[in-house]
């Protein structure tokens, strides 16, 4: 018996469960989801859930069931077309069941729809033509993933012009919503730091902790340590300086640094305006959230029930350590390699200090008046300086000058002499600390 | 006047060559046991990070966690999408194109909050779906999790696959879509393998629903008769889509990444790769050992520079601009597998992306020949034993378990014996004893030792290595007493009498 003859008699000739009456079901599901919805005014939530979740999962185990059996027939390619028709209708069925609450939900499911009936139009057509489509639906789909890859900027530049507008008005729903609107620059241009967040958790009794995420210690597996580490990195983007508020925001930071007692500098050797970078709108809303989370989960240093009055964050980048560090022997975890800014301070609920930043903008959202704290969006150095300095010698003078032009004879930036002045510290306020690392 | 002959064939002809090759090259039905293979690796990882993310649950995907619901709604709901300038002014901002936006409800609260008029905006939020979003009770975000890691054991055992493969999908981009802000590369790849497996028939080769299907098709074929081994999964475009569609992302993702890392100065001077190592908030090898390995390689510039150069930039660079054009010859695509391989082994090791590493190996295995993953499961899974499992088909004895064997036999180990047949198969040697008639399921050894009930049960879970999970069981001290109790059978070194009227016909 030859192979083909074989296989035509060993292949079932029909599904293994009859896919109309679960087709049925599914819609019979689906359809008293939505009128026990519209009956109960949106009660029995689990229970309409239950009920829609089957009825879609039925749906699909009907086309499952059906698909691989359909004859390639004008007859058979209808029939699988309507069924697929008739999986459109149920996703549009049990949109209209769900609550307006389960707005996310109601968007899968006009995703849904519309894949319904892009699946029933290519069924429907013959097998050359459902060649040419599917080829179309094919090149649509790369032509998203090129566009995400170009549309990431390059280094101190835009990205095309023409990317930009295929991104925003063709792909972004369906990369976005497909997750596959990454651009896979992997490490590149260049590995650059590792992000971290450090949290001063201070409580009313006047005592402190350090929070640092990611927390190697803490974590169990590579997967948590790479999600906090995600979560360190989201908050890393800024927005450009405004040109106008350029000058202001250096002579605030000089006067903020040289007022501080003890004084702060800015990070000698580092162009000023270079030290600041200020995060978006909806970075800020994260770093609010996140001094929520950490006010509300971080215990007191002495397990009592005190109040949390204030979160401090500082975001570092923790930057690579150049040869002659391991070649000296030095700690890879050195002090001097963590550049840190101030990223505010935040009530327990997770609203910004008002002394600290606060925009008043008029009807229109433009900016009337801003309130910020001097340090605010600054980088914070850590420096290593000689052992016999009291204070640093930019903390007298203009930052400007950068330490090697000072004068002043200041340990080279990768020796291991001098000892460590942790200005963060001193700035969160924990100035018996300023010689050590941080936590 | 002469005007010269145009002939559109001549034009045409390399178009249609182009066409010819584009139908071939995606639209040839392909084996489906590769995608089947690809789809147990992702449903492995996928089950991985389901668990890996149980102790995450409150924190990263609970109303309150890092990201909390409040904070999530804002974002998904209103954050700005603005249009480039559709002139030659890049700095102005953003035309008023939506008026109608400035007099909506939540006008005032964008405009207090991102400091923009939404009629400046083409679109409001990101297009997010998570079941995170609405579950926010404890106990229900829990049995919802326990679906999540229900639905990957589905599918990596492949039942139900096209409905579970798209549960799968769902899912792992509810939780994606729900910590946008703790997203790393590990899950693109992630929703890249469940997406293009949900559109094709991942769920044809290596799965219960073939395994399922070979039952149906034994039923058919022992019933007329035809006991040949059979047939492998059938070749579909759907898996050749499927296929196509990995090979295809998978070169453009390295081509961007290898091309992207040319605008690096780290990657021509070839510190990169020290830049990684040597970053111990990154790495996870914080052991002593590699930190005395490190400073040995600082010791001696030549061997610092070669390594990180050779081992580390230019290794990198050959490869990810290399691979997508090499792969697709044959000399090379092995080459270029291994290449990825060793590059995505070292990330794993030296970074930690152990995961990630694991998804663009299993992308990678989209370009491995249909035959050789097919010689290597048949060197791994067929056993070295053959067996004969006699049944009677008029009137039905043992026909059920010899469907049931039947279809389990994906090597060849076993061949049905119908004793009701009228004569002796080619495939049945002379020696192999065969009752005129049965009371049961029977199996017969090489050495003409016959096994029925618990014995035969255990000779065959023994001998066929897709069931030694189940042969383990066996082995626990009891197993074999209840089972016996419950059929006896006949134990192995019981020798069937052979009977003359059943050599040469019956």
């Amino acid at each position: 018996m030859d192979r083909d003859a074989l296989m035509s008699l060993q292949k079932p000739r029909e599904p293994l469960v009859a896919p109309f009456p679960v087709l049925m079901t599914g819609l019979g599901a689906v359809a008293l989801g939505w009128l026990l919805g519209a009956v109960l005014q949106g009660g029995a939530p689990a229970l309409r859930a239950i009920l829609l979740t089957v009825g879609v999962l039925a749906t699909g185990a009907a086309l499952a069931l059906q698909l691989p059996y359909t004859e390639k027939t004008r007859e058979g390619r209808l029939l699988a077309a309507g069924m697929w028709l008739l999986a459109a209708v149920v996703t549009v069925v049990a949109r209209l069941a769900l609550d307006p609450s389960w707005d996310s939900i109601a968007l899968l499911s006009r995703w849904a729809t519309l894949a319904c009936l892009l699946a029933a139009a290519v069924t429907a057509l013959p097998e050359g033509k459902r060649m040419i489509a599917i080829t179309l639906l094919v090149l649509f789909h790369f032509g998203g993933i090129c566009v995400a890859v170009v549309n990431v900027p390059p280094a101190n530049s835009n990205p095309p012009w023409l990317a930009t507008q295929l991104w925003m008005r063709v792909y972004r729903p369906w990369l976005t919503l497909t997750n596959l609107n990454n651009g896979y620059h992997f490490y590149s241009p260049e590995p650059g730091p590792v992000a971290l967040v450090f949290f001063r958790v201070e409580y009313a009794d006047g005592l402190s902790r350090w929070v640092r995420i990611p927390n190697h210690a803490e974590c169990e597996n590579h997967l948590t340590r790479r999600r906090f580490g995600s979560l360190a990195t989201t908050i890393g983007q800024s927005i450009p300086m405004m040109p106008q508020r350029e000058e202001e925001l250096c002579k605030r930071r000089i006067e903020g640094g040289r007022n501080h007692e003890p004084p702060i500098p800015p990070m000698p050797d580092m162009p000023l305006p270079t030290q600041y970078r200020e995060p978006g709108v909806g970075v800020r809303l994260i770093l609010s959230s996140y001094a929520r989370w950490v006010a509300k989960t971080t215990p007191h240093p002495l397990e009592e029930k005190v109040p949390v009055v204030g979160v401090k964050i500082y975001r570092v980048d923790h930057m690579h350590p150049p040869v002659e560090h391991f070649q000296e022997g030095r700690d890879p975890l050195d002090p001097t390699l963590y550049l840190t800014w101030y990223m505010g301070e935040y009530e327990a609920n997770g609203t910004i200090k008002e002394s600290c930043f606060k925009v008043r903008r008029d009807k229109q959202g433009q900016v009337v008046e801003v309130i910020q704290d001097p340090f605010l969006w600054w980088q914070i150095p850590i420096l290593r300086v000689p052992e016999s300095a009291e204070r640093p010698p930019e903390a007298e003078g203009s930052a400007a000058v950068p330490a090697s032009r000072s004068g002043r004879q200041t340990p080279g930036p990768w020796s291991g002499e001098g000892k460590i002045m942790n200005y963060v510290y001193i700035h969160a306020g924990d100035k018996d600390k300023a010689e050590e690392a941080l936590p | 006047v002469t005007f010269p002959r145009i002939d559109p064939r001549r034009w045409l002809s390399p178009l249609a060559r182009l066409a010819a090759w584009w139908k071939a090259f995606w639209f040839t039905p392909a084996d489906p046991t590769v995608l089947g293979l690809i789809r147990i690796a992702t449903g492995v990882i996928m089950l991985y990070i389901f668990v890996a993310s149980t102790p995450l649950l409150v924190p990263f995907f609970g109303p309150d966690g890092w990201v909390d619901m409040a904070t999530e709604d804002i974002l998904r709901h209103e954050t700005p999408m603005t249009l480039p300038a559709s002139n030659w002014d890049d700095d102005a901002p953003p035309a008023v194109i939506r008026p109608e936006m400035s007099r909506a409800p939540e006008a005032e609260a964008i405009r207090q909050r991102w400091g923009i008029d939404p009629a400046m905006t083409y679109d409001l939020g990101t297009p997010l779906f998570s079941p995170w979003f609405h579950i926010t009770d404890p106990v229900w975000m829990r049995i919802v999790h326990g679906l999540a890691i229900a639905v990957s054991v589905l599918f990596i055992l492949g039942l139900g696959t096209r409905v579970v493969a798209v549960l799968a999908w769902v899912l792992m981009l509810g939780y994606i879509h729900r910590a946008t802000a703790a997203l790393f590369g590990m899950d693109t790849m992630i929703a890249i393998l469940l997406l293009y497996l949900m559109l094709t028939p991942a769920g044809s080769a290596l799965s219960l629903d073939r395994l399922i299907q070979r039952w149906r098709t034994s039923v058919n074929a022992l019933s007329h008769g035809v006991r040949e081994p059979l047939p492998g999964p059938t070749p579909s475009v759907g898996a050749n889509i499927g296929l196509r569609l990995l090979q295809v992302h998978f070169c453009m993702i390295y081509l961007a990444s290898g091309m992207s890392k040319l605008q690096g100065p780290a990657w021509w001077n070839g510190t990169a790769l020290w830049q990684t190592l040597s970053n111990y908030e990154f790495a996870p090898a914080r052991f002593e050992l590699f930190t005395v390995l490190l400073r040995a390689l600082t010791a001696n510039r030549w061997v610092w520079e070669g390594t990180l150069f050779f081992g580390g930039s230019v290794f990198t660079l050959v490869l990810e601009l290399g691979l997508p054009f090499l792969i697709w010859y044959p000399r090379w695509r092995g080459l270029c597998i291994i290449g990825a391989i060793m590059l995505h082994t070292g990330i794993a090791v030296t970074m930690g992306l152990t995961a990630f590493s694991f998804l663009m190996m299993t992308i990678v295995m989209a370009f491995l020949p249909a035959a050789t993953v097919n010689a290597l499961l048949a060197r791994l899974f067929r056993g070295p034993a053959h067996l004969w499992q006699l049944y009677s088909s008029k009137p039905a004895v043992g026909l059920t378990a010899a469907n049931a064997v039947h279809a389990l036999d994906a090597f060849g180990q076993v061949t049905p014996v119908d004793v009701s047949h009228g004569h002796r198969g080619e495939d049945e040697p002379a020696w192999l004893p065969v009752p005129a008639h049965l009371s049961g399921a029977m199996v017969v050894g090489e050495s003409g030792a016959a096994h029925s009930g618990y014995p035969m049960v255990e000779r065959l879970v023994r001998s066929l290595r897709i069931l030694w999970p189940l042969a383990l069981l066996t082995w626990l001290p009891g197993v074999g007493r209840i089972g016996r109790a419950i059929a006896p059978g006949e134990e192995p070194g019981e020798r069937l009498e052979r009977e003359p009227a059943s050599v040469g016909g019956r």
